[in-house]
């Protein structure tokens, strides 16, 4: 409608923020705010509270729900809520396309006649039906139709005598006394705070009941063709991709077979961008005679960037890949499916869902654990994610198992993201047994039907997620080169430069593992972002010019069992700065961003160690 | 599809797809040795065998592990295809050959094949 790409998923937490873009039709502006997709307006996880207290507080002149056409009655127990709250609502009846498909038929003026409120069929993949509501959002006037149905008699009789004493509470001005009345017999704390009424039971099933028959008697006229279709394509590849075992083991070879298209799909496009480069380097290189500039331009800037670069095409084949996945509607049932085995470990697929997303990035990831309803296991869920691997770290593990692993490298990255689960999923263990004790919350999810995936949605899915990959080597990366340029050259280049001084004073905390001045050093630099590590890797090898390039130097002065060391403390070593500074800000306590530091910081290098001692063996 | 010969071919392409999965893992016949890839055709033939363990009488459960084991076993041969296209391209630009009869692995692609008639069949069951 605005013209803006979200990302819109079939499970709930992706959207954890409001986002605001801009509709113009004719003369009229209107702001779209777009709130965190959920089931209920109560306000058990942070995406529900988003959205409730914005509908609260920020008064919005019209609220469109969005409903599913093929699941209309759990869409229409959100709209009911939200008619409960407040007057004013457009129901959207989107997904039209399926719902055809599916043989479903739903007579929109009867639906706006039970209602009372308008009602538009979409299809926002096909588009159908958008402009009409641009329009009717355009046009519509505020109005006031809030939801009338009636409680049973004990209810109603509750409803009354709290709706009264609330009346005579001047701080309650405002507010729809009858939503209060209703959100305190569901044992809604905030509201019990804001009131400081509570119910002596709790009505929840019982009011949910009232809605859901007045839902069903609504549907039974307006809708046609939801009856149960039998056993169709949807459950059949359901049976067995969610089957307790093969599920797993389905998804394991879904992950290894990405990692070896990332890896080998990429493979000549890198290539192209690598004799890019390289002509480019050569071209400055003999253009300037200034030996520091030369340096600067050449080994800093597009040495620097350009081996992060190198990486751009497997990034966006991981991201096409994992975009492929979720469009076909693959990926909420690997989390359903890993739910069952996180709930034994007392963690909930809410949790697997935002450590999923930190395989992009893990910022995202921890900003996403707002669906997470249960406190506790947000800030274990907080604290674990930093553990996935990140699309950050995968150059530093394609420079590492290219170099040193060949034809395995592959197996070397898949075994990476292996351990980077396996570790996370342990640490959830441990803090959950040891600091927190907490219970999982349950999690509802929606999984989304089976479509063919469309090019235009993958593409944009892949741009989204890749495009920060190549700003951050516009910005913080090239910055980073070129500080990590000014440390290895001056005072002097090499070994006398300031980056050797950092690398050498740490260097006896780091002896056990083998790690080398230059490693640690660039370690140190990959806090800001695990990227800068390839960079400085390649900056500072690069000054053995007599070894020919970098990659050359690096296999001669590290071990292959220190390489693969080093790639599992990049793995598990300190959040980059952003998911740091993320993780104070949802926590709300520095005292977590310590703990994440000092544990992660443990775990890699143990881990490192562990894996030392195993090539030793070897 | 009537139920005994989605059972034949439960049993047929789970036994083919065992077979390719030990030649995969050892390099035997026109294969390199790929243990891992050799793992992920093993739990494609287990898809086919666990189908083989449905009740009888659930002849769409039957019909379902068909289904999505063939098209697994479709994949992997597309998947074999993209590898094979990507190291050729790999080679054209770097100018040095890297491909071989091995690395081709021929009997995947064949077995793909033949999945991808068996996806269409398994398809019609459930239309």
């Amino acid at each position: 409608m605005t013209g803006s790409r979200q990302v819109v998923a079939n499970w709930p937490g992706v959207t954890v923020e409001k986002r605001v873009g801009t509709m113009k039709s004719d003369n009229i502006v209107l702001d779209i705010v777009d709130l965190p997709g959920t089931y209920t307006i109560g306000s058990r996880s942070l995406d529900e509270k988003i959205a409730r207290d914005y509908l609260l507080y920020d008064h919005p002149d019209i609220v469109v729900v969005v409903a599913d056409a093929v699941n209309l009655e759990r869409s229409l127990y959100l709209l009911f809520q939200v008619l409960e709250l407040r007057g004013d609502v457009v129901l959207v009846v989107n997904a039209l396309d399926e719902a055809t498909k599916a043989g479903i038929d739903i007579d929109r003026n009867e639906l706006s006649k039970q209602l009372g409120i308008p009602v538009v069929k979409t299809s926002a993949a096909t588009g159908d039906g958008i402009e009409e509501l641009k329009e009717m959002l355009a046009k519509i006037s505020r109005g006031s139709s809030h939801v009338h149905y009636l409680f049973s008699e004990e209810v109603e009789k509750k409803i009354s005598s709290l709706t009264e004493s609330f009346m005579l509470n001047t701080a309650l001005d405002g507010f729809d006394y009858r939503w209060l009345a209703i959100k305190v017999l569901e044992r809604d704390t905030s509201i019990e705070t804001l009131t400081g009424a509570k119910a002596d039971r709790d009505f929840s099933s019982e009011l949910a009941g009232t809605r859901y028959q007045y839902i069903r008697r609504i549907l039974s006229t307006s809708v046609k063709g939801v009856e149960k279709r039998g056993w169709d394509f949807s459950d059949a590849i359901d049976h067995v991709i969610t089957h307790r075992f093969l599920g797993i083991l389905i998804f394991l070879a879904v992950i290894y077979i990405v990692f070896q298209l990332t890896f080998t799909v990429s493979g000549p496009l890198s290539l192209l961008i690598e004799d890019g480069l390289g002509a480019l380097g050569m071209a400055v290189g003999n253009l300037i005679s200034v030996e520091w500039l030369r340096s600067l331009l050449v080994e800093g800037i597009v040495g620097g960037v350009g081996a992060i670069l190198v990486f751009v095409p497997n990034i966006f084949i991981l991201f096409m890949a994992l975009g492929v996945l979720e469009e076909t509607g693959y990926l909420p049932r690997a989390a359903f499916v890993i739910d069952r085995l996180m709930y034994s470990m007392k963690l909930s697929g809410r949790s697997f869902i935002s450590m999923l997303l930190g395989f992009g990035c893990n910022v995202s990831s921890i900003m996403s654990t707002r669906a997470i309803s249960e406190p506790k296991e947000r800030i274990v869920t907080i604290l674990v994610s930093p553990f996935i691997s990140c699309s950050a770290r995968l150059p530093v593990f394609l420079l590492i198992a290219g170099t040193f692993f060949g034809s395995r490298a592959g197996m070397i990255v898949f075994f990476l993201y292996l351990l980077s689960i396996v570790v996370t999923v342990l640490s959830a263990l441990i803090l959950n047994r040891l600091l927190f004790k907490g219970e999982p919350s349950a999690m509802i999810m929606e999984l989304p039907r089976y479509r063919k995936p469309r090019l235009k949605s993958i593409l944009i899915y892949t741009w989204n997620k890749g495009k920060h990959f190549l700003e951050k080597a516009g910005t913080i990366i090239l910055a980073a080169s070129i500080v990590i340029w000014l440390l290895s050259y001056f005072p002097s280049e090499g070994a006398g430069s300031y980056a050797a001084m950092i690398g050498r004073y740490l260097e006896p905390l780091f002896r056990p593992l083998g790690f080398t001045w230059e490693m640690i050093s660039s370690l140190v630099f990959g806090v800001a972002a695990k990227e800068v590590i390839v960079s400085s890797l390649t900056t500072f090898y690069g000054d053995y010019a007599l070894l020919g390039s970098s990659v050359e130097a690096i296999r001669t002065f590290i071990s292959p069992t220190t390489a693969f060391a080093f790639l599992v403390f990049v793995l598990l070593y300190v959040p980059c700065l952003p998911a740091l500074a993320v993780m104070k800000n949802e926590t709300g306590s520095y005292k977590y961003v310590f703990l994440s530091v000092f544990y992660s910081l443990a775990v890699a290098y143990l881990v490192s160690m562990i894996a030392v001692l195993i090539g030793g063996l070897l | 599809m009537k139920d005994r010969s989605q059972s034949i071919w439960l049993f047929v392409m789970g036994t083919l797809y065992l077979l390719l999965a030990i030649n995969t893992t050892l390099g035997i016949f026109f294969s390199e040795s790929d243990p891992l890839i050799g793992a992920v055709i093993l739990i494609n033939s287990l898809i086919y065998y666990l189908g083989l363990l449905e009740r009888k009488e659930d002849i769409r459960k039957r019909a379902s592990h068909l289904l999505v084991g063939s098209f697994f076993s479709y994949s992997i041969s597309i998947y074999q295809v993209i590898m094979i296209f990507s190291v050729w391209l790999e080679g054209l630009l770097s100018k040095t050959c890297f491909l071989s009869l091995q690395l081709f692995n021929p009997p995947i692609i064949v077995a793909g094949l033949v999945a991808s008639f068996i996806v269409d069949l398994a398809k019609k069951s459930f239309e």
